[in-house]
């Protein structure tokens, strides 16, 4: 009964904002010339936070249709390229094709551009999940894969509208009138505000009828069926929502690199997506930016360590390392790496969000 | 509407198999018609028929003047239908509260939006969920359970939970598949005065039960089925008498076990 009077999650909220607006602050400020960088040994920089930003917001909708839902999507990469294609594509017709120029150079075009990725995505999503999501397990994952596999190659192939594999290059940065949301120090406060925006719509999601249809059908489709949730609805839905939050998380990293191409959206980067989820914990949404972080840490500690010892450079060793992360932790911690955090503190077999 | 259950010559061919064969009857307004037979009669096929789990090869079920044929089970369980599964499916990554809720999902509205942005309407829908499943656990004697994980519950408060979650639909049928079975004699006696008790308030209900006992003291009708086909259908006193029934009940003597 006392879950439902505050937010149950409030003071977690509010402590990961505090220390990430101190984060961000320092090197804003540099107090002293310290840097953030410097705090941590420089194994994580403002790039890496913002890296990390970025993905937690595909994670959490990842969280959403695998760990919640139960709907397996090794093809999470393609609506990832789809929003970075979109702001990519709508911000630099003006300078590419000598379209909408007057339009196109205003300062809110870019966000409208984003908008516009996120429904687009979510209305692809919607018509490839009615017959996509009839599938179940390894039938779903391969066709998840295939899925993603072609939304690479039509990112490579058609080059008249993306750049082929060259990509496209002049993305403008985003700004807010003439505030400019540029450097990193600054681009950081605005990833990290929708990265928190979109783990307090993730928690209210599945702390709500909603989520507990989709925990329903992760165990039991027919009996969620029989006692009136219609599956196929909700299992749409989480793909809509997992396909919209992985373009909103393109777009912010178009307009991070200033420029897209194919390659980071790839098989590979679908298979990293899926490790970051599961090693923070599929059913939790605090697992998405634990996980993220975790990986990326663990690449960049390993990749380091890799080039100085046996002299080979990461590339190719980056997804070994992923391989054997995941394998060591679906073994040692198969609930995450967030449940081993508040295992002390929950009842056994509660769901972690309770305790976190 | 009269909430009348029509079977009218059911079938179900699993690949030459014939489960169900031109199976009828009907459940009226606050009846209990109960469906016994050895292993393999057909009952639970028929279950899982009318409930919109498996599609029948032929015949026709209708509900209140809706014919069922093609609708979804949560677009049947929408027009009153609620069921339990003989293998308990509870959902176990929840507590006992959050399983009935899910019973409740069917009457509340709330949206995607309103739910994500927390919008005053999602939270006042989600209280009154909880206080109408809360009121179905209370029914069931598992209020004090509310909070633990559903499958931490004694097998015999399995069974009731299942139940709750069922009339947490608002049916008005109940289709309880051996909601008896693995269960002792006083739980036994304690379901027969629940289920009286669910039809008392006008909830009509259909068995599928193996306790021929317990079956005609709580049934107004029993259809018998053999093979997928109906032998017998009557009173549990006519039911007694017919040597159809007896002979299908091979060796165990039926007037022995009334």
């Amino acid at each position: 009964m006392k879950r439902l009077r505050a937010h149950p999650n409030f003071a977690g909220v509010v402590i990961l904002a505090v220390v990430l607006a101190v984060f961000g602050a320092i090197d804003l400020i540099r107090p002293f010339g310290l840097r953030f960088s410097d705090l941590s040994g420089r194994v994580v920089t403002i790039d890496t936070m913002i890296r990390i930003g970025i993905l937690t917001i595909v994670v959490v909708g990842l969280n959403l249709l695998m760990g919640y839902a139960g709907q397996v999507s090794l093809g999470q990469a393609g609506f990832y390229a789809l929003g970075a294609y979109a702001s990519g594509v709508l911000t630099t017709l003006a300078s590419r094709h000598g379209m909408l120029s007057g339009i196109a150079d205003t300062w809110w075009w870019p966000w409208l551009a984003i908008i516009i990725g996120m429904l687009l995505t979510g209305l692809f999503a919607y018509l490839v999940g009615k017959p996509i999501l009839r599938l179940k397990g390894n039938y779903l994952a391969m066709a998840t894969l295939g899925l993603g596999m072609i939304l690479y190659i039509l990112a490579g192939q058609l080059s008249a509208l993306t750049g082929g594999y060259d990509g496209l290059t002049g993305i403008p940065r985003l700004r807010i009138g003439d505030f400019a949301l540029w450097p990193a120090q600054r681009y950081y406060f605005l990833v990290w505000g929708a990265a928190i925006a979109v783990i307090v719509v993730g928690l209210n999601i599945v702390h709500s009828r909603i989520g507990r249809a989709l925990r329903a059908i992760h165990t039991n489709e027919t009996a969620a069926e029989t006692s009136g949730v219609d599956t196929e609805h909700y299992k749409v839905l989480a793909l809509v929502i997992s396909a919209m939050l992985a373009s909103l998380a393109g777009s912010l990293y178009a307009h991070f690199q200033s420029a897209v191409s194919p390659s980071p959206f790839g098989f590979k980067a679908s298979v990293e997506l899926v490790t970051m989820a599961a090693v923070g914990g599929l059913s939790s949404i605090w697992g998405a930016p634990l996980g993220v972080a975790v990986m990326f840490v663990i690449s960049n500690l390993l990749q380091s360590q890799l080039e100085t010892i046996f002299h080979i450079r990461g590339g190719e060793y980056e997804l070994i390392i992923y391989g054997l992360v995941l394998v060591l932790i679906m073994i040692f911690m198969p609930k995450g790496v967030i449940s081993s955090l508040s295992a002390g503190r929950r009842n056994a077999g509660r769901d972690p969000e309770e305790a976190a | 509407m009269t909430a009348r259950l029509d079977v009218v010559d059911l079938r179900k061919d699993f690949e030459g198999l014939m489960a169900v064969f031109d199976v009828s009857f009907t459940v009226a307004e606050r009846e209990i018609v109960s469906l016994i037979g050895p292993n393999g009669a057909g009952k639970t096929t028929i279950f899982n028929m009318i409930s919109g789990i498996l599609a029948p090869t032929g015949g026709s079920i209708a509900y209140g003047g809706h014919a069922l044929a093609g609708l979804k089970p949560h677009a049947i369980s929408a027009l009153g239908l609620a069921r339990t599964f003989q293998n308990l499916r509870l959902f176990g990554n929840m507590t006992v509260l959050e399983n009935v809720m899910i019973g409740r999902h069917g009457k509340s509205d709330t949206n995607v939006l309103s739910t994500a942005f927390r919008l005053p309407a999602a939270g006042r829908q989600e209280r009154a969920m909880r206080a109408d499943a809360m009121r179905q656990l209370a029914r069931v004697g598992l209020a004090d359970k509310a909070d633990a994980d559903a499958l931490s519950l004694p097998f015999g408060q399995q069974r009731l939970l299942e139940i709750a979650r069922a009339l947490a639909t608002e049916p008005s049928l109940l289709l309880l598949d051996e909601a008896g079975s693995g269960l002792n004699r006083p739980e036994k006696d304690a379901l027969d005065r629940l289920i009286r008790d669910i039809r008392g308030d006008g909830v009509a209900i259909l068995l599928v039960e193996h306790d021929i006992p317990f079956v005609t003291a709580l049934s107004d009708r029993i259809v018998v089925l053999e093979h997928g086909v109906k032998i017998a259908e009557g009173t549990p006193a006519e039911i007694r008498s017919n040597a159809r029934v007896i002979a299908a009940y091979l060796g165990e003597d039926i007037r022995d076990l009334c």
